[in-house]
């Protein structure tokens, strides 16, 4: 006996959602607050069930009932019984530890369950930052510790549910400028979601305004805010987007960077800066208590490097904003940022977006080219360490390459490689500027002010087009080789084409790959990636591209 | 026949002996079955029969059966020092104590004399926990003199140690004396009433004064609610103690068992899920052992780190795969193989089992995993010797397991369809319906039960289903056609994707799932199955035989969804690159740098045995080994030269192995019961010996005329009367029984004989007395 609903449940723990079933949108409702999304291809999506993703629930304020009685009601087959009690146990985990602000003795550590109090308060790693016992269910906590307590809390598997407030910070009023566009509704709901939680994640694709969620994080918190960005480019952009988009005016706005040193009442700063030390400290801590932060927002959370998470430990009493467009993070700290910026608040999956139409759909297709002889040859021969290299810069790519560019004659054409040799050589067949890590920061801007108004046809960029770089009319990527099959990376640089066009158009995403070479084996681990974000590769052989 | 009983008229049983003389042979026959152990032998009287009731082992095991509520009544029975009347039962333990009585009756834990309920000795030695509770009154009255009874008597109002008992000994007046007391004497009491029952008091013994009265320890003292036991210390009586502690805390009732109503189709649909499952992983295991089998450790049974490879192929914990191996093996599916090192592997029963339908595969394992005397739970615990205890050995044996197991089951086959129970409740209800059964397994065993019933399907959300109901009642046929009305249909298709996963949302038709095994990994299961194709896959499946052509064919016929490129690309990609090394083995080589020499050898019709096949002009290959092929070429005239022998050999892949089911040592795990026919007869025999043997107490055998004998005993079978006969046999052993004649011919009386409930043949010349049964009995 089966009932016929679009999901199925499997043993391990991932739910497969059938895409073309009429009540898979409503299923997806029902599971997306507590499934991670784990793949997205076309006809299937599979979600996974984490103790993370569970907890994120809890925190939203799901319960385990919920969770249950979404499984059972939209599954073809009957569900598992033990996984039902273990989603049930796992829920119930979370929010047995409370974090509250005590009138007189400031933080403590509540429990609702005093055996589990007693178990984290007897853990060698937890007891250090807890006090004195209040009573049976009370234990002060040290404020300076909130952060790694919660850590600790995480890591033996009762995650604090963090209820003990956040300072007001500096007021500053800040107001959205809505003058001929309006926030989308995604991003107030992710606003929303955010304000609500107090502190946590927003997820959603490139393209899809995240620093426009910034911004009305930061209207509606009215108070000085640090951000936190992955680089320079990134943070002038920010600048620039907040300038346009806010009330906030050029004073206001301070960069704190390798080049300037500003603090004011809204302040950018780079992850780098951040991580820069001297004489073996970190020589920029003082900038987080610069100011009374009333916000602190990360942009480009999965970057988010390891010391800086140890920074945001101290910051547990601001108000924190991530944004990201995955949580996925290739270092498998995913458990850090729920414990210390947050739980996930808002989460949509591209192709939903995309089909509201806010990001542009795109066609990916990848171009196998075959090796001369010569070329083969030495790729066999080379180091093991070398044969990425000597594979996806194979001289050969270039003529067709050119024959893409052409192919796609009018429109803004982004060529993305990683080796520099390769590039420039790229930059001279072609004809187009280059950008790398060494081009100054002047000088970026002003190329990409040129790109955006078209008086170039394109840009030959390095790895810094993995960051937040904002090319609205991006219409083309070209990516020539990579950093070896990091998902991350296709993620990022998909996402530099995804931003919507003016005219509706369909973007173009091409992979330039050597046949039978490690370059393909590459190819196919960051294809399957996107497969799995609903992507689909069309592959296409390098002479029928030439022949056209 | 004399089958009622006739108790001496009006007179009251003196012993327990006397009052099951009184019982009729119903209670009697229900007395044997509900103690099996008693039947074993037929005890030849009521006077052994009672006396092998009260034997401590015995009265152990009847106490085992005792649910908590009886076996606290008896308990409180036990630790009352004088015999009760019922109405003082009811008074301490309820109205619900006349029935808890009447159960005790029946199974001759307690005997009634008409007036008073007496407990059966070793049932009170076996059940004096008086633990915490001071002596009984009387007994510490014994303590104070005279001079120090006299207030007391006062107080009390009456006279003399018996009027000073009378008050004590009646919970009624008790009670009302602890009222009395007020609030602080009565927590006084409580605390000494927890136990222990003494407490320190300075100068106990002296009499108080009437302003003292106030102090509650003293007034209980005047009252003779506690006893000084000397200078400074009070002793609270067993009786108040009792009263105290609220009378016996007795459950009357059992525990509920149901706790929560899901509905039949959940808890059927979530039961069919697991049943098909806890197939499907035995089939896989099995499979996967046909190939590769576990050796069979020294010891017997399985090595750890084959369970621990099996827990990983299935995607199970340890416990779960050990459970599974266990089924496999009850079933008769997985076996030893024969020989100086022997594996485990499939039997020939597997390939039955698994050609079968699947709900006929599941009732083969559910049934098994019921009888089955082993306890898979215990895989993995360590013994006394601290040695883990290995699946498949003989250290998980547990004669008793179907017992215990089957105890569960019972119990969840009483609750309705459709609702559920939690572990809890089911532990609550085993321990109540038997407080002292389980053994050190006790805590555990129920919930080892309950989980490995949901694992096999038995539940589903904690509810037993419909077919596992029928199978528990033993129709197993029925059980299965229950189970296939809720087994999905096998699916004849599924799901491509573009990152190269094949998502078959269901169970796919056997053949499928075979091809799609060849070609994908499988990379999760459950309700459905997600296959993921990958180079190394697709040349898993050409070097299977399968071609390109075959593999884009299986994916256009099956796939409901349209075949991506990117997987049609892969396959072709390894098509195009299989195959372009060749590796062969063969027998021989023949090099020879005369080319025409061996086109001449191959052109022979003589050399074709050889199985010669020319690889490049100067090498030949020959399957047969070296030395055929020097005898070959030399009787076809040639020279050959042997060269420095190659040993490569033909790998084939080795065939699926089985083994023969060995013979095992049968058990029968079922409890032992005593069917009623047999009851009847056994109380039957009972009644006969109980006669004779009174008789022959009373009146001892003495030897009559033969012609009275004959008189007697034809009178006595046309009459259908029972006699008592005495006789001595051809070993000259002299007997004395009870028989009802049936006919006295030829020097022979033929007459049934009650003892061993069968006719038998008695000469005339060697019976030495016969007796009326009346008049032996003395009526």
């Amino acid at each position: 006996m089966t009932t016929d609903g679009p999901l199925i449940v499997q043993s391990d723990k991932t739910l497969l959602l059938e895409i073309d079933h009429p009540l898979s949108g409503e299923c997806r409702q029902a599971i997306a607050p507590f499934a991670e999304l784990e793949r997205s291809p076309e006809h299937v999506h599979t979600y996974r069930l984490t103790p993370l993703g569970l907890w994120n629930a809890r925190a939203a304020g799901h319960d385990a009932e919920q969770v249950v009685d979404a499984l059972v009601r939209f599954s073809r087959y009957a569900v598992p019984h033990a996984l039902l009690v273990d989603v049930a146990d796992t829920m119930d985990r979370f929010g047995r530890l409370r974090l509250e602000q005590d009138p007189i003795h400031g933080l403590v550590l509540k429990t609702t369950d005093r055996a589990v109090l007693e178990e984290v308060y007897r853990n060698k790693k937890v007891s250090p930052m807890l006090g004195e016992r209040l009573d049976p269910e009370t234990v002060i906590a040290f404020p300076s510790e909130r952060g790694r307590l919660k850590q600790a809390l995480l890591k033996v598997g009762w995650p604090a549910e963090d209820l003990a407030g956040y300072v007001d910070g500096e007021a500053h009023p800040i107001e959205l400028v809505q003058d001929g566009w309006v926030l989308r509704d995604y991003q107030q709901m992710a606003v929303d979601g955010f304000w609500h939680g107090g502190s946590g994640v927003v997820v959603l694709p490139c393209g899809a305004g995240k620093t426009l969620v910034g911004a009305a994080a930061m209207a509606q918190a009215g108070a000085t805010t640090l951000i936190l960005v992955t680089n320079t480019v990134s943070g002038r952009q920010w600048k620039s987007e907040l300038l346009k988009r806010t009330t906030l005016t050029e004073e206001e706005i301070g960069e704190y960077s390798g080049e300037k040193k500003e603090i004011k009442p809204v302040t950018i700063a780079t992850y780098q800066i951040m991580t820069t030390k001297k004489k073996g400290e970190y020589a920029h801590l003082d900038l987080f208590g610069a100011r009374d932060w009333g916000l602190v927002v990360y942009d480009e959370v999965h970057l988010l490097p390891a010391p800086v998470f140890r920074m945001t430990a101290d910051l547990q009493s601001r108000r924190r904003l991530g944004l990201t467009a995955t949580l996925v993070r290739e270092d498998g700290r995913e458990g850090d940022v729920f414990s210390l910026i947050g739980p996930k608040r808002y989460d949509a999956p591209w192709k939903d977006i995309e089909a509201q139409g806010w990001i542009a759909p795109a066609d990916c297709t990848e171009v196998r080219v075959t090796m001369t002889d010569a070329e083969r040859l030495a790729y066999a021969t080379s180091e093991p360490a070398d044969r990425y290299k000597v594979a996806a810069t194979a001289h050969t790519k270039i003529a067709v390459i050119r024959k893409l560019v052409e192919r796609h004659t009018g429109d803004q054409v982004l060529v993305i490689g990683a080796y520099l040799d390769q590039l420039d050589e790229l930059g001279a067949a072609l004809d187009m500027p280059i950008i790398q890590g060494s081009t100054k920061n002047a000088d970026r801007e002003v190329l990409f002010e040129a790109f955006r108004r078209r008086e170039i046809p394109g840009l030959v960029v390095s790895k810094v087009a993995n960051f937040s770089i904002d090319l609205p009319e991006a219409a083309i990527a070209i990516q020539v080789s990579g950093t070896f099959g990091s998902r991350q990376e296709e993620a990022q640089r998909l996402g530099r084409v995804l931003r919507p066009k003016a005219d509706g158009r369909s973007a173009h995403f091409y992979t330039v790959i050597s046949r039978d070479s490690v370059d393909q084996e590459y190819a196919a681990h960051r294809q399957r990636f996107l497969a799995e974000q609903g992507y689909p590769y069309t592959i296409v052989d390098a002479d029928d591209v030439l022949a056209e | 026949m004399t089958s009622s009983p006739s108790r001496a008229g009006g007179e009251s049983p003196r012993s327990l002996a006397d009052s099951l003389r009184a019982w009729s042979d119903e209670r009697l026959a229900g007395l044997l079955q509900t103690r099996p152990d008693l039947a074993v032998p037929v005890p030849p009287d009521l006077g052994v029969l009672a006396a092998r009731s009260a034997v401590r082992l015995s009265v152990l095991r009847a106490l085992d059966d005792l649910d908590a509520f009886r076996l606290g009544l008896l308990e409180a029975l036990s630790l009352q020092e004088q015999a009760m009347t019922p109405a003082a039962i009811e008074d301490l333990v309820g109205k619900a104590g006349r029935d808890g009585l009447a159960a005790l009756e029946d199974l001759a834990l307690v005997w009634s004399d008409g007036r008073m309920v007496h407990v059966v000795g070793s049932v009170r030695e076996v059940l004096s926990t008086s633990a915490g509770l001071g002596r009984p009154v009387a007994a510490l009255l014994t303590l104070i003199g005279p001079g120090r009874l006299a207030p007391i008597e006062q107080a009390l109002g009456v006279t003399g140690t018996e009027g000073v008992l009378a008050v004590l000994h009646d919970p009624a007046k008790v009670r009302g004396l602890l009222e009395q007391a007020g609030e602080q004497a009565r927590i006084v009491v409580d605390q000494l009433a927890a136990g222990p029952p003494l407490g320190a008091v300075r100068d106990a013994r002296r009499v108080a004064t009437p302003e003292e009265l106030s102090s509650p320890v003293r007034w209980l003292l005047a009252h003779g609610l506690l006893v000084a036991i000397d200078e400074d210390t009070v002793e609270l009586p067993r009786e108040v103690g009792l009263l105290a502690r609220g009378g016996p805390q007795l459950k009357v009732k059992p525990p509920l068992l149901t706790a929560r109503r899901v509905g039949v189709a959940e808890v059927d649909r979530a039961a069919g899920h697991e049943a098909a499952d806890v197939v499907g992983k035995v089939e896989a295991l099995l499979e996967s052992w046909a190939a590769m089998p576990p050796t069979v450790l020294r010891s017997g049974g399985l090595g750890v780190r084959d369970l621990k490879r099996a827990a990983k192929e299935l995607d199970v914990t340890e416990a779960a795969a050990a459970l599974i191996v266990e089924i496999a093996y009850a079933a008769g599916l997985l076996d030893t193989s024969p020989g100086v090192d022997p594996d485990w592997l499939p039997t020939p029963a597997f390939d039955r089992w698994v050609a079968s339908p699947v709900e006929d595969r599941w009732v083969l394992l559910a049934r098994s995993w019921v009888v089955m005397t082993r306890l898979p739970a215990l895989v993995g615990m360590r013994d006394e010797r601290d040695k883990a205890l290995a699946a498949l050995s003989t250290d998980i044996e547990r004669s008793s397991a179907p017992v215990d197991r089957r105890r569960v089951l019972d119990l969840l086959s009483e609750t309705s369809p459709g609702t559920t129970t939690t572990e809890d409740t089911v532990l609550d209800v085993l321990a109540w319906r038997a407080p002292r059964r389980g053994g050190r397994l006790r805590d555990v065993l129920p919930s080892w039960v309950l989980g490995e019933a949901a694992a096999l399907g038995l539940t589903g959300r904690g509810g037993l289903s419909g077919f596992a109901r029928l199978l528990l009642d033993g129709a197993d046929r029925e059980a299965g056609k229950a189970l296939a009305g809720l087994l999905p249909a096998p699916l004849d298709h599924v799901l491509v994707q573009p990152d190269l996963t094949v998502v078959a949302p269901g169970p796919l038709e056997r053949d499928l799932a075979r091809e799609l095994a060849v070609v994908a990994d499988i990379e999760s299961t459950g309700g459905a199955t997600v296959y993921r194709v990958t180079e190394a896959t697709v040349r898993r499946a050409l070097d299977a035989g399968r071609t390109s052509t075959d593999l884009h064919e299986l994916f256009r016929t099956r796939s409901r969804t349209p075949v991506p490129q990117s997987l049609t690309y892969l396959v072709d990609d390894v098509a195009r690159r299989h195959g372009r090394l060749r590796v062969g083995s063969s027998g021989s080589y023949l090099r020879c740098d005369d080319e025409a020499l061996l086109t001449e050898l191959l052109a022979t019709k003589r050399a074709d045995l050889l199985g010669l096949r020319r690889l490049a002009p100067t090498v030949v290959t020959s399957r047969a080994n070296i030395n055929q092929v020097l005898e070959v070429l030399r009787s076809l005239g040639h020279a050959p030269a042997a060269e420095s022998p190659d040993g490569a050999v033909i790998v084939a892949r080795p065939e699926a192995r089985r083994t023969a089911v060995r013979q095992r040592a049968t058990r029968h795990g079922e409890p032992m019961a005593l069917p009623d026919e047999q009851a009847r007869l056994a109380v039957m025999a009972l009644r006969a010996g109980d006669l004779a043997a009174r008789a022959a107490r009373r009146h001892p055998v003495t030897i009559s005329h033969s012609i009275d004998t004959l008189a007697f005993l034809q009178e006595a079978a046309r009459e259908h009367r029972q006699v008592w006969l005495g006789y001595v046999d051809a070993q000259g052993r002299s007997t004395s029984r009870v028989v009802e004649p049936r006919s006295v011919e030829g020097g022979y009386v033929t007459a049934y004989d009650h003892l061993r409930q069968e006719d038998r043949t008695f000469s005339v010349h060697r019976v030495t007395g016969v007796a009326e049964v009346a008049e032996a009995e003395g009526v």
